[in-house]
């Protein structure tokens, strides 16, 4: 890809963005979906360890050929794999982790965000509800990224001034990484930090609702390793 | 004291229609394939399921509660999310089957709430949300926090990795996850394990559910591929 183009970062190139945010010694939940591929781009050098929900602590990727088993599987039948220093356990065990405010980072989908930081992931209306384990997730862990594409698939935003859609939590979203942008929830409201290759701050504020603050040190997001 | 069934068609053999069930495992791991076909064999119907999702069916490969919701045998489903599960989707949105969503740690607490002889327990989780509604609020701390009830079962349809024939439990892997606390939750509490072992041959220190809970143990007839 010629560089400078002006194009929006594929899900895989986000994952490896998210993945930046991830500190040596971190313990990441990493939400079904989107993010769960942010386990394949922990920069070299950085120890971290993967929770997901169903009771592990310490997932490697995805399992292939005699590696696979049914007893360590994820979301969508797919099965995994254990690092070193893994440890598996119970739900109660995986929640305590999270609602006790254990796990340093979360990374999850989401359908909208507002300029506050409310994020709402777990229903539309006249739909059927799909929490998971999303409530006790947000408020709880030190830090929330929600990634998702910036816009709908009819080009309305999903950054918003007040959410539209029923919250899974008020005020507790840390950073929002885009296909466009990264953007940091501040108690001032947004700032823009990063935008995608050839993207200026003005496109990416044409399809964000609210006003965005440009950081000083505006840069354009890292798409290759 | 032998708690070893002959069959998973015998283990399951009073489970009444109407039932409260809670169904151990976490999509495609720690389901307790065995006991769930023996009761779609044995025809029990309007089944309250308590579990994390409704399993499903992708590829031909068939897991969880879904092999029950595919009967129209589940009458009200009470869960975190539908996995994406076509058929269940299709029955919720027609009215035939009921749906209560729970935040997943909220529903293993409630779970454990009711095994550990708790009446509920306050918790912020969902306390500014919809979740909210018609819950009994108090603030603690400064935090708003909802009023969370005990979930108990007339029957819990365990899977574990081994058992020793008072009813220890191992689990390997992912296939932990609502098991345990499910075993404390239910009248009666039906474990289907892959081996079964002589009492003693565990080291104590390496049992994951404590025999106390566990009423019934069976061997598994037959483990259907999953990938």
């Amino acid at each position: 890809m010629h560089q400078g183009s002006k194009r929006p970062l594929t899900e895989d190139e986000m994952a490896r963005r998210v993945a930046l945010e991830i500190k040596d010694g971190d313990c990441v939940n990493l939400g079904a979906g989107m993010p769960f591929p942010v386990s394949q781009y922990i920069p070299r050098g950085i120890w971290a360890m993967i929770h997901i929900e169903h009771g592990i602590l310490g997932v490697g990727g995805t399992a292939e050929g005699v590696f696979k088993d049914r007893d360590l599987m994820g979301l969508g039948r797919r099965p995994l794999t254990a690092v070193p220093g893994a440890s598996c356990f119970s739900s109660i065990e995986a929640f305590t982790m999270l609602r006790g405010g254990h796990i340093d980072l979360s990374v999850l989908g989401a359908f909208q965000v507002s300029e506050k930081g409310d994020l709402a992931n777990w229903l539309i209306p006249g739909q059927c509800p799909i929490i998971g384990g999303a409530m006790d997730i947000v408020g709880h862990v030190k830090r929330l990224i929600a990634m998702m594409t910036h816009v709908t698939k009819k080009g309305e935003p999903k950054i918003l001034k007040k959410c539209t859609l029923p919250v899974t939590g008020h005020g507790v979203t840390d950073l929002i990484v885009t296909d466009l942008a990264v953007i940091k929830v501040t108690a001032e409201g947004l700032t823009l930090l990063e935008a995608a290759p050839g993207y200026t701050p003005e496109a990416i504020q044409a399809v964000t609702e609210p006003q965005l603050k440009i950081s000083p040190e505006l840069k354009e997001m890292r798409v290759t390793p | 004291m032998d708690k070893v069934w002959k069959s998973c068609a015998e283990a399951v053999k009073d489970i009444p229609d109407g039932a409260t069930i809670m169904f151990g495992g976490w999509g495609p791991a720690g389901d307790a394939e065995n006991l769930i076909r023996a009761l779609l064999e044995k025809g029990t119907k309007g089944i309250t399921a308590i579990g994390n999702d409704p399993g499903n069916d992708r590829d031909g490969i068939v897991y969880g509660i879904h092999v029950l919701i595919k009967a129209k045998r589940i009458r009200k489903f009470i869960g975190t999310y539908h996995a994406w599960n076509q058929e269940f989707l299709r029955q919720y949105q027609a009215g035939e089957l009921e749906f209560e969503c729970c935040s997943q740690g909220i529903l293993a607490e409630r779970i454990r709430a009711a095994g550990a002889g708790l009446y509920g327990f306050y918790t912020d989780v969902g306390a500014d949300t919809l979740m909210a509604e018609n819950k009994e609020k108090k603030v603690i701390s400064g935090r708003t926090c909802v009023l969370e009830l005990p979930l108990k079962a007339d029957f819990a349809l365990l899977k574990a990795h081994v058992a020793d024939k008072w009813g220890n439990l191992k689990y390997r892997f992912t296939a932990q996850n609502f098991n345990p606390v499910m075993a404390s939750a239910a009248k009666v509490v039906i474990a289907e394990v892959e081996n079964i072992v002589g009492v003693g041959s565990f080291d104590p220190t390496e049992v994951h559910t404590p025999g106390i809970y566990v009423d019934r143990i069976v061997k598994g007839e037959y483990y259907a591929p999953r990938f």
